[in-house]
């Protein structure tokens, strides 16, 4: 059945990846245990058991050996892929929130939620040193602390040089490792008041792609965090990403959770909204989720759309004939 | 001698005369105040004396004829009088006259009832006591005529009208943040724009942007006139007119702090009300609360009070007037009065204003006992009416002819407890609907409560029949009346009734040859519809769902023998609807005074249901389609055009595609800009980026290498291995 509806975990959905070649989904909810699934057919190989909380984020390395995930349970953990057996934990402060993986696979970067007198961090370890990745007072690679507000979400945007931060109040940072000085560059402009909720590489590396709350998504240069292109939508905007194959781009969110009951479905704008890129104009959506999409992601080969929801559902959407060969006149 | 003493004597007693310097210490006022009393004074002169201005000018041959007639008017005001013309040294009249009354109240009563009497074609009297005239100031010898007005020339009214492609205008007025950022706190300010609307594009400002989009335009709402000539603004200190090309300004009509305003039918009049600013006490206010102007001149008509019409300060709804379609006539309820000879009787009634005078017609009331509601008709001067039931008198309904106040046709119904009137726009049927009870009882709280349910009844007037001929048609029972709907200028018309649930729109025609509408189709919904919406060229109809989240709207295409349901579309949370004046198209929209959740903007539909436009507009406010004047082609024009339709039709189709590409042309022309633009930021982040191109090999190793150099093999080759993957799935599946 086409688009496969994955029914795996019993919460809501915080984080759909593919592995470089798409052969292979990971999926992350708020119900402790990461799924992996093949992508064709939807059939689950497995889970990651070891978390005792909300699982917030997780990455895979290029090579697709090693998984990690960020948790609420105030750690943050490397996997086998293939066995599922756990590699390392690392013990943080807070709920570590997020997560990303560098170029190589060896450095991950992950942020921790600000808690009563912990500040929020960024933390950056090396997955080749013992010492880094089991014990949580070593020193790591790189931290950095943040003073008011938490880090939502991180992304590793320079091969293993650079890591690209989103804050609560809607700025986005970026940290180059080598120099432990404060943020190389800033943007405070693109996104005002509201929180940022992702952060995704185009597949050719050149743009940032940020999500956030105040109902937009943008498209940055990922050299210097320079604003491009905006996409404007009805609700807040959980998870954006861009197709590898064209200028397309793909937005997701919706109604707060918290105001779904109040709303009819129709209303909710829980459509996943295709916008052109460069164009920044809608058109195209499709309907599947009966709740805010959280987390996105374009398969590999341009072809389909993973999409996680609040109501607990992956769906795998695959683009029909008339995407494909839908074109834009200039 | 005895007698000259006596004389004597009698000489030295009578010297009663008070010496020189005595001064009697009696007043008149003790002695004779009788008499004292009857003296004239001079302010009781003043008082019983007018001063009559306007009389004719005559010569003295003519002086007693005048005299004579002027007699005449005068014994009609009663009392005695006397009258005095002052004359010229000619002998002739000065165009002024003396009245002196015997008692005051008749001259009082003089100065009311003959002040601007009429008393030929030329001469109208303007009527003072004497005590005011002698106040009257001589005018100022500098006064001169004022200065004629210049005529403002504002261009034609009706230049929308003549857009070659019979484009569409629509205003829109929505609040846009002041800095144009996104914090939570900001300003706003409201912009008033009009646009043109273009099948299948954008809308497209009518005109510059400095005219016709306005930040502060209104400070509340705007309106069209009913006719489309003008957009009317509110303001502070009143209301303005804005028309031609330019949008510039025709009138404006003060009155500070207007609340509401509302044009007559034909937009010759305006009326502006503003409240009382006094609210604490409840015997007074402002006798100009409620303004009536002229439109063209801006010349003020007549002003009202609330208090004098509805007898209290705050009007209880709004238009408060009712106009007639000729504008000769305005009406509104009269508040109940208490009878003067039975005590707990209640006299009310209509309230008949003529726009010659701006006084009661005929100078009274038109009496209706529990008066509720009335309704002039689109197209004549008759009024529609509907009075309550008491426990011994039936409810009344029925027309009331003007200016004759002939009752044209009544009909009275017993046990009613609801009524609506719905005239058809042609003026040709009036729909009066009865909710009707089988028994009722009072509660203990004094509530009113129907026993047995209650059914529906239709009550059709016919004007163009024979003595106006009404057909009734009962609604089916247990399902209640929702709404009701004329098509236009045809026989159809739809019922709504049902339940919270479900609503069922029911579509009639009525046959000229039988005596019963008949039903033409049952249009089962399942959702809970609550208005029904005619096209105005008719043929087509709307059914709403303004109350439910799902926001449905029916499309209803009535061109067959049996009504169909063309489309249903989905506009979640709208508030509002309209059709455009033609009928081509139809918009539902979603405001700020709605719900808050619900995403603002407006869409716009064919008459068919299909989807032409979104658009959504932060902070909506209101959205309005400029009206047309009723101009219709002679029946020749008609026919020629019914002849030559698809000559015509395929021209306007030419036209379309035209547009159409040179549209695209346009946006291509566009894009490509912005494409050559962004391509120059791509080159240059990947010129940025290829520099790490040794990096990468270097963080990923020899196999990195090799994914780099020959990529699209190894690209190829993973997706094999994915349907590989599925293939063995299957495989342990099937073990």
């Amino acid at each position: 059945m086409r688009p496969l509806s994955l029914k795996g975990h019993e919460r809501a959905l915080t984080r759909v990846r593919f592995n470089r070649e798409g052969d292979l989904l990971f999926s992350a909810a708020k119900d402790k245990e990461p799924c992996i699934w093949y992508t064709e057919n939807g059939e689950r190989l497995g889970t990651y058991e070891g978390h005792g909380g909300a699982v917030w984020d997780i990455d895979v390395t290029w090579d697709t050996t090693h998984m990690c995930s960020a948790a609420a349970d105030n750690s943050v953990k490397l996997w086998d892929c293939e066995t599922g057996a756990c590699l390392s934990t690392i013990q943080s402060q807070t709920p570590a929130r997020s997560i990303s993986l560098s170029f190589s696979g060896n450095l991950i970067a992950y942020t921790t939620l600000k808690m009563t007198k912990n500040q929020s961090m960024l933390q950056v370890r090396d997955t080749r040193d013992e010492n880094q990745m089991s014990n949580a007072n070593s020193d790591p690679l790189f931290t950095t602390s943040f003073d008011q507000e938490s880090a939502y979400t991180c992304l590793f945007t320079s091969l293993d040089e650079k890591v690209t931060v989103g804050l609560e109040k809607g700025q986005l940072l970026q940290f180059d490792l080598r120099k432990n000085d404060g943020p190389i560059y800033e943007n405070t402009t693109t996104h005002k008041t509201f929180q940022i909720t992702d952060l995704q590489l185009s597949p050719d590396g050149a743009f940032i792609l940020s999500s956030c709350r105040d109902k937009t998504a943008a498209l940055l240069d990922a050299v210097s965090l320079e604003h491009v292109k905006h996409y404007k939508s009805e609700r807040p905007v959980n998870s954006a990403c861009a197709s590898p194959i064209r200028d397309h781009i793909c937005l997701g969110g919706g109604e707060d959770a918290m105001q779904v009951t109040q709303t009819s479905v129709s209303a909710g704008h829980f459509e996943a909204k295709l916008y052109h890129m460069v164009f920044e104009e809608e058109f195209a959506r499709f309907k599947g989720h009966f709740g805010p999409i959280n987390s996105m992601a374009w398969h590999p080969s341009g072809t389909s759309i993973a999409t996680g929801g609040e109501d607990g559902y992956v769906r795998i959407q695959e683009f029909d004939d008339e995407y494909l060969q839908f074109k834009y006149d200039f | 001698m005895v007698e000259v003493d006596l004389n004597k004597e009698n000489e030295e007693e009578q010297s009663f005369s008070d010496p020189e310097d005595f001064a009697d210490d009696v007043s008149d006022e003790e002695l004779v105040p009788d008499i004292l009393a009857q003296e004239p004074r001079l302010a009781d002169l003043e008082n019983n004396c007018v001063v009559i201005f306007g009389i004719p000018v005559v010569g003295s041959d003519r002086l007693s004829k005048l005299t004579a007639v002027l007699g005449k008017v005068f014994d009609k005001v009663g009392g005695n009088y006397k009258l005095h013309v002052p004359q010229n040294a000619e002998g002739g009249s000065l165009g002024m006259a003396l009245l002196y009354f015997d008692e005051r109240e008749s001259a009082e009563r003089c100065t009311a009832s003959l002040d601007s009497f009429a008393f030929d074609k030329n001469h109208t009297f303007s009527v003072v006591s004497f005590k005011e005239a002698k106040l009257l100031n001589a005018p100022d010898p500098k006064w001169q005529p004022p200065a004629k007005e210049p005529y403002n020339d504002v261009g034609d009214m009706w230049w929308w009208m003549q857009n070659p492609r019979c484009l569409d205008q629509f205003a829109v007025l929505c609040e846009r943040h002041v800095d144009g950022g996104n914090s939570h706190n900001a300003t706003f300010r409201s912009v008033l724009s009009v646009y043109w609307h273009k099948k299948n594009n954008e809308p497209e400002l009518a005109g510059d942007a400095q005219n016709c989009e306005r930040p502060d335009w209104t400070t509340d709402m705007f309106m069209w006139s009913p006719h489309g000539s003008y957009l009317a603004t509110m303001f502070q200190q009143g209301v303005a007119l804005w028309a031609g090309p330019k949008f510039q300004r025709v009138q404006k009509f003060a009155h500070q702090d207007v609340t509401w305003f509302e044009f007559s039918k034909a937009e010759t009049y305006l009326v502006t009300y503003a409240p009382p600013t006094n609210m604490k006490t409840w015997w007074e206010c402002e006798d100009d609360c409620l303004r009536i102007w002229d439109v063209r001149t801006g010349e003020l008509k007549s002003v009202f009070s609330p208090l004098q019409l509805c007898g209290q300060k705050k009007l209880n709804m709004w238009p408060f007037f009712k106009w007639s379609s000729d504008e000769k006539y305005f009406a509104c309820l009269k508040p109940p009065e208490k009878d003067k000879l039975d005590r707990n009787k209640k006299v009310d009634g209509i309230w008949i204003f003529e726009t010659e005078t701006f006084k009661l017609s005929q100078g009274t009331s038109v009496p209706f006992e529990n008066i509720r509601q009335i309704e002039w008709s689109p197209t004549s001067p008759i009024i529609a009416y509907y009075c309550e039931c008491a426990d011994q008198t039936p409810a009344e309904f029925g027309l009331l002819e003007m200016p004759s106040r002939i009752k044209l046709r009544t009909g009275r119904v017993y046990n009613v407890s609801d009524a609506q009137m719905f005239w058809q726009p042609s003026g040709k049927r009036l729909c009066v609907y009865t909710q009707r009870y089988k028994k009722k009882d009072k509660t203990r709280d004094g509530e009113i409560k129907y026993v047995g349910g209650t059914q529906g009844h239709l009550e059709i007037f016919e004007m163009d029949k024979k003595e106006i001929s009404l057909m009734n048609l009962p609604l089916p029972e247990k399902e209640p009346f929702i709404h009701f709907g004329w098509e236009p200028n045809g026989d159809k018309f739809c019922v709504l009734t049902g339940n919270q649930s479900k609503a069922m729109p029911h579509v009639y025609r009525i046959d000229h040859n039988t005596h019963a509408p008949k039903l033409m189709s049952k249009l089962d919904s399942g959702v809970q519809y609550n208005e029904v919406s005619w096209s105005p060229s008719g043929q087509w109809l709307a059914i709403l769902a303004s109350r439910s989240t799902g926001g449905n709207v029916m499309f209803v295409d009535t061109t067959m023998s049996e009504a169909k349901r063309s489309n249903v579309v989905e506009h979640p949370g709208f508030t509002q609807s309209y059709w455009d004046p033609t009928g081509r198209y139809f918009t539902t929209c979603c405001t700020l005074r709605g719900r808050h959740s619900a995403d603002l903007g407006y869409r716009v539909y064919t008459f068919q249901g299909r989807e032409l436009l979104r658009k959504n507009v932060d902070r909506l406010v209101q959205f309005s389609w400029r009206p047309r004047p009723p101009v219709k082609l002679s029946e020749q024009k008609l026919k020629e055009v019914k002849k030559n339709l698809k000559t015509i039709s395929n021209r306007f189709k030419r036209e379309d595609d035209e547009e159409k590409n040179k549209a695209s042309q346009e946006v291509i022309e566009k894009r490509r800009k912005i494409m050559n633009a962004f391509e120059v930021i791509r080159k240059r982040i990947f010129a940025e980026i290829n520099t790490q191109q040794d990096t990468k090999i270097q963080l990923r190793g020899k196999k990195a290498l090799e994914v780099e150099t020959k990529e699209e093999d190894l690209v190829e080759e993973t997706i094999t291995v994915a349907l590989s993957t599925e293939k063995t799935a299957v495989a342990a599946d099937e073990e």
